[in-house]
């Protein structure tokens, strides 16, 4: 089923005609979750690579979208990624100032599905919420993951203010209820937190705040109640590979592929002397076969027949389909008992080999330098070797006055102007140094993509540990467990232990990658007869 | 789940283990203060500024009366350079670089005029331990006209040993930019550390111990340099960590890593820059040899393995080994599974032949090629995100800070009586103290519209009340608000100013639990530069820097406009006499042209190449860092100093620009503001005003808000 094809009246009407769900969690979030993905959009701002995840409330309402800053602190337009690649500006109607969130207006003929408001009464009731992510290295018409969430409880009671399990989600998300009405924002996460949870504020408090809210409906209808799924026990065909008994985080997970003893696992996280713990049991292991092209290893080990690993179909996974993950490490070290929790995650979609990021999208035309805001000057504090610019007599450290007849001082108005050019167009650059005034005239270049990086960066704190190599790949599953870097290499597996692929890279806290099975099975055939010793 | 917070730190491993804090004394509040304020003077009057050419400078500590001083490597970077030191009584005195220790962070420098000078002295063996209470100080920012080095409070939390860098002294006493190199005391006043580094937390801050630069002491007299010229560790560990250079390595790519123009923030490395890093590093590291032979197996079948083809020129094809054909017996070993083979490969010594037979009969002797490990990394991987994206330091109070909190918490409860939240919409925006029964006093830029105060309510635990504005001081940033009475407890003032060095504490969930006041109570201009302004009668200024050589002159720099570059004096040009008289060192220009005013005319000497040219520059006026090219550095600076404060944390809007304040380290949050600012007696010295920076947050002295409300309540 492709669900990006559903149409906005199509969920619409579904949603106002559900009867009966299916008795269990994962019926529902396999029923809402590509429902819930046709409510969420893609934002960012002009010149920032960063986007977030935004819903347009109520039928005529506005976008309620999570502030996006710089570091510096420029202020440009918000915009809005259409799923065919095109981009809006969009305007801001409301920036309350103590909220992670601004108000955008929604633009006329906006196709997108709209987010009601929850019945403040039923929240105190629910125990699951969904919560809407971007993959962090932005790709278009890639849709949101549909994390799923629980509440937690808080130390200190706090007026208007409720967490979640999952820790450091970035301020200002929308959190919904199952049935996708909007519940609260989430709030910037606090040192002391540690990580152990999310604060969110509840809607209810933002709508006392905000004019342009009041004139929206609370949905009447209450969310269901599930119990938490019963997870399966660890499956039989997997281990852990260990590369330091000193260092148990320096391990990695293996899936038996073959019973006499060879083992799949993730390539660039083993080292010279391994170890295969299985069953309370170790072998002594060794590394057989690399694949590079999709970081896979095989490992080998003897000793006894071992189970093997089946697999599952993964076309037949549907978007919302619960896994579960059990960490393997903690029989091995008891600072890591807190990660016994079972947890569950979503299936999200599939990735292909080369998705169209936002700078793709772009098109944003370049002068082939880098301007750097000082005061109410820009100074050029880099050329892009082998550009126009380099070429001309453009030094470092040259103030720019004006592009043709327009004074450029700050950053915005630059890229202002550079949007509105074509690639290949000349444009007249006068720049300032010492007490001399040059002018250049130089062709627009395009811009310089962003080179392939899964967009995690330092400033944000992580609650996962992500893995080194995350990419690239082809053809991966994206999805919603919590994953660190040594759980890649174990199977990718839903509430009832079939396997849809192997676990082969931990990417945030909301996010892992994996490899399905006929990336793999291509794998494992390269791998078996091109080892030379 | 794990929870980690990531930060630039050079720590290394992911998981640490837990240090264990040894039974020690604790020191009650009172017996610090009376220590930390006997000590101050001294500890400043030892701190000295380092000026290394244009705008650039870092601290060090003279450690002996005749001049010798200790800073850090990346403040000197090379021995035998004439550099200019301030001292605190605000004389500048030409200095020699001594050695340069890379690897540890360390360098010796020497006064080289006369003696005697301030000094303070130093450990030659580690005496310290977590939990230990210290005084930083240094010039955060550079140096300032009038400003004596702050002086910061902290406990060690992580307690370095002879490894230096690699192995730091970790403290939570707040150093920024400027810092580098000034020194870390214990309560002895002695030199135990030299500010080296800090972590974008605003509680990790390293420092080198003494122990490592006293372990390379000889070498560092004799003007070495060593460690390695791009800041590589030098392996020296007390454990065997074979993983070590490889992270050091790392780290050092972190830091070289180019920033995306557009977004500012760092990225984490993506797989390919990484498998080229990776790549590139192999070579240099011990990786475990393994025996190659060049025969490539099919791993399909199960029981056997089979040769399917022999590589060319390999040493099984020198050594004639058929294929396809089944490997039956390495070194007398029985193969049956390519695992097997592999194991049995894998354990065969790579220097010596190998014995192999094939097909149950046929035996060859193969001298293999000797290759790593076939694995593209010595490590694992997931041990290098450790590095990539790495833990900040614990935040757990050690031992000796309980007793102290436990006191201040006795104090605490009778206190909160005097100050309240404003909040708006359930959030604390700022804090309020209590003048009157009915009147509070806060800060102004942080309640937002005036016109909107009844947005706003005052909240002391249950009860609450609504705001109406009395009278406000803009200069000041205060505000003074009229209240419903709620039984609360009007301040008294303590008009005297404390000494620096004077424990402080803000109420409220502040981290860490004290501070301390790092300077006399002075003004807070807009620009930590406006304050530089020349001294009374200015010296004569010339506008050319030197590069030593030796004996000799030789410009280095002529700045733009400068009377030098008027005159026509160049870079290169060696100066040789000034008026008649042969000049060889800095310091002989330095005593010829003090006495210069602007405006004089004077003769310079020079050798141009094979010429001798005669300039008669006319001396200007050094510029104050407010005009022509200072400017420009002078914000830079401060942007750069609000930048690397404002990652670890929240600054106040209104940060600066105060007509008078009291400068104190403890750590506030801007919604902190407002709050009354205590001695360890639990008596009100001032109202915290802002969070400057990291190193510094500001609070309006008692004695101004005495004459601020003479004129508020009027």
């Amino acid at each position: 089923m492709n669900f990006s094809t559903l149409t906005f009246i199509l969920c619409f009407s579904t949603l106002s005609t559900l009867g009966t769900l299916g008795a269990d969690l994962q019926s529902h979030t396999q029923t809402f979750t590509p429902l819930i993905q046709q409510q969420v959009l893609m934002v960012g701002r002009l010149g920032l690579t960063e986007t977030r995840p935004a819903v347009a409330l109520g039928e005529k309402g506005p976008l309620l979208a999570p502030k996006i800053t710089s570091v510096d602190g420029t202020e440009t337009p918000y915009i809005l990624y259409h799923r065919n690649g095109t981009r809006e500006t969009l305007e801001i109607l409301a920036e309350p100032k103590q909220r992670p969130v601004v108000l955008l207006k929604r633009p006329a003929g906006l196709e997108v599905a709209q987010t009601d408001l929850a019945d403040p009464e039923t929240i105190a009731k629910s125990q699951w919420f969904y919560h809407p992510t971007l993959s962090p290295s932005p790709v278009i018409g890639e849709p949101a993951a549909i994390v799923l969430d629980s509440k937690h409880p808080l130390e200190k009671e706090e007026n208007n203010i409720f967490a979640v399990k999952i820790g450091s989600l970035k301020a200002g998300s929308p959190i919904l209820d199952l049935q996708g009405h909007l519940v609260a924002i989430t709030l910037p996460s606090r040192t002391q937190d540690k990580g152990k949870f999310s604060r969110a504020l509840l809607f209810s408090r933002l709508v006392e705040d905000l004019e342009e809210l009041q004139k929206i409906e609370p949905s009447p209808k209450a969310p269901p109640h599930f119990p938490t799924p019963q997870a399966p026990p660890l499956h039989p065909a997997v281990g852990l590979i260990i590369n330091d008994t000193k260092q148990i985080t320096y391990s990695v997970g293996g899936t038996i592929i073959r019973e006499d003893g060879l083992i799949l696992t993730k390539a660039s996280e083993l080292g010279p002397e391994l170890t295969f713990q299985f069953q309370d049991q170790e072998y002594p292991a060794v590394l057989l076969a690399t694949d590079s092209a999709t970081d896979l290893a095989i490992v080998g080990v003897t000793g006894r027949k071992f189970p093997v690993i089946t697999w599952s179909d993964h076309t037949t996974l549907k978007p919302g389909t619960l896994f579960h993950h059990r960490s393997l490490l903690s029989q091995n070290a008891p600072e890591m008992e807190e990660m016994n929790d079972t947890h569950f995650g979503t299936f999200n979609t599939k990735l292909p080999e080369h998705p169209m990021t936002i700078h793709h999208a772009s098109r944003i035309t370049s002068l082939g330098l880098v301007p750097e805001q000082l005061q109410n000057d820009l100074i050029i504090s880099a050329i892009r070797a082998e550009s126009p610019a380099s070429k001309t007599g453009l030094r470092l450290g040259d103030r720019i006055l004006k592009l043709n007849d327009q004074t450029i001082s700050n950053r915005p108005s630059l890229l202002r102007f550079l949007e509105k050019k074509e690639v290949a167009q000349e444009v007249k650059l006068t720049v300032s140094r010492q007490d001399e005034t040059l002018s250049f005239t130089l062709p627009l270049t395009s811009a310089s993509l962003t080179p392939e990086t899964t967009g995690i960066t330092l400033n944000e704190p992580q609650t996962c540990v992500p893995s080194v190599v995350r990419g690239p790949f082809p053809l991966t599953i994206a999805h919603t467990l919590s994953l660190n870097s040594w759980d890649c290499g174990a199977p990718l597996l839903d509430l009832q232990n079939r396997a849809y692929g192997i676990h082969i890279a931990a990417i945030t806290n909301t996010r892992s990658l994996t490899l399905p099975p006929p990336v793999i099975k291509d794998a494992i055939k390269r791998m078996m007869t091109s080892i030379a010793f | 789940m794990l929870s980690r917070f990531f930060s630039i730190f050079l720590s290394a491993t992911l998981l640490q283990a837990e240090p264990k804090a040894e039974q020690v004394t604790p020191i009650t509040a009172p017996e610090l203060h009376q220590k930390i304020t006997a000590l101050a003077p001294s500890l400043v009057e030892s701190t000295i500024a380092i000026f290394i050419g244009g705008a650039g400078s870092g601290s060090g500590v003279i450690i002996s009366p005749d001049g010798l001083c200790i800073s850090a490597a990346h403040v000197t970077s090379t021995p035998g350079k004439e550099v200019t030191v301030l001292l605190d009584d605000g004389r500048e005195l030409p200095a020699l670089t001594l050695g340069v220790d890379h690897g540890t962070d360390g360098s010796l420098l020497k006064i080289t005029a006369p003696g005697p000078f301030p000094y303070r002295p130093y450990i030659k063996k580690k005496n310290y331990q977590i939990g230990d209470w210290v005084l930083a100080t240094g010039h955060p920012g550079g140096p300032i006209v009038g400003r004596p080095a702050p002086v910061r409070l902290g406990q060690i939390s992580a307690a370095g040993t002879k490894n230096g860098f690699a192995d730091a002294i970790v403290t939570n006493a707040t150093v920024i930019s400027g810092d580098s190199g000034g020194p870390l005391f214990n309560l002895d006043g002695e030199v135990i550390g030299i500010n080296s580094n800090i972590g974008m937390n605003w509680q990790a801050n390293q420092h080198v111990p003494l122990p490592a630069i006293v372990s390379k002491w000889d070498d560092l007299m004799e003007s070495k340099t060593f460690g390695a010229s791009d800041n590589v560790i030098q392996n020296d560990f007390p454990y065997d960590d074979p993983y070590q250079k490889l992270r050091e390595q790392f780290l050092r790519e972190l830091a070289k890593r180019p920033t995306d123009p557009l977004n500012k923030r760092p990225r984490a490395l993506s797989p390919n820059e990484m498998q080229a890093r990776l790549d590139q590093w192999e070579p240099e590291l011990e990786v475990p040899q393994t025996p190659s032979l060049g025969i490539q197996v099919d791993l399909t079948h199960r029981e056997i393995t089979t040769i399917t083809e022999i590589l060319p020129d390999s040493p099984a094809a020198k050594a004639g080994v058929p294929h396809p054909s089944i490997i039956t017996k390495v070194n007398g070993e029985t193969i049956y599974s390519p695992t097997n083979f592999a194991l049995a490969l894998k354990q065969a010594d790579p220097k010596k032949e190998i014995t192999l037979e094939v097909n149950g009969s046929q035996t060859f002797t193969i001298q293999p090629l000797s290759i790593p490990r076939r694995r593209h990394f010595p490590m694992p991987l997931a041990g290098l995100v450790g590095m990539m994206i790495n833990e900040e330091a614990s935040g757990e109070i050690p031992t000796q800070a309980r007793t102290v909190r436990e006191e201040l918490l006795n104090t605490a409860p009778t206190l909160s009586n005097s100050f309240l939240e404003i909040r708006r919409n359930d959030e604390v925006i700022v804090h309020a103290t209590v003048i009157e029964e009915t009147e509070i006093l806060t800060k102004l830029s942080e309640l937002g519209d005036l016109t909107k105060l009844s947005e706003l309510t005052a909240h002391h635990g249950e009860a609450s009340s609504s705001l109406t504005l009395i009278n406000k001081d803009a200069e000041h940033d205060l505000a003074l608000l009229k209240i419903d009475d709620l039984g609360l407890t009007p301040i008294v003032l303590r008009l005297r100013e404390p000494r620096v060095g004077s424990l402080v504490f803000t109420p409220g969930d502040s981290s860490p639990i004290l501070g301390c006041v790092t300077q006399p109570v002075r003004a807070a201009p807009k620009s930590g530069y406006e304050h530089n302004e020349t001294a009374n009668t200015p010296t004569g200024w010339l506008g050319v820097s030197f590069t030593p050589d030796g004996t000799s002159l030789t410009i280095s720099t002529v700045e733009v406009g400068s009377p030098a570059d008027t005159a026509g004096l160049l870079e290169g040009d060696l100066l040789i006499k000034f008026g008649n008289t042969e000049i060889t060192t800095h310091a002989e220009l330095s005593q010829a042209i003090t006495p210069k005013a602007p405006g004089e005319k004077i003769t310079l000497v020079i050798r141009r190449g094979e010429e001798e040219l005669t300039f008669r520059p006319i001396l200007g006026v050094q510029p104050t860092l407010t005009s022509g090219t200072f400017q420009q550095r002078a914000a830079l600076s401060d942007d750069s100093l609000k930048s690397l404060s404002a990652r670890g944390g929240e600054l106040s809007k209104r940060r600066n620009d105060f007509p008078t304040a009291l400068f104190h380290d403890q750590i506030i949050t801007p919604s902190q503001a407002g709050t009354p600012l205590y001695d360890i007696k639990g008596r009100v010295i001032g109202i915290n005003i802002a969070r400057s920076f990291r190193h510094r947050t500001l609070a309006i002295p008692a004695k101004t808000l005495d004459q601020i409300l003479w004129k508020l309540q009027k």
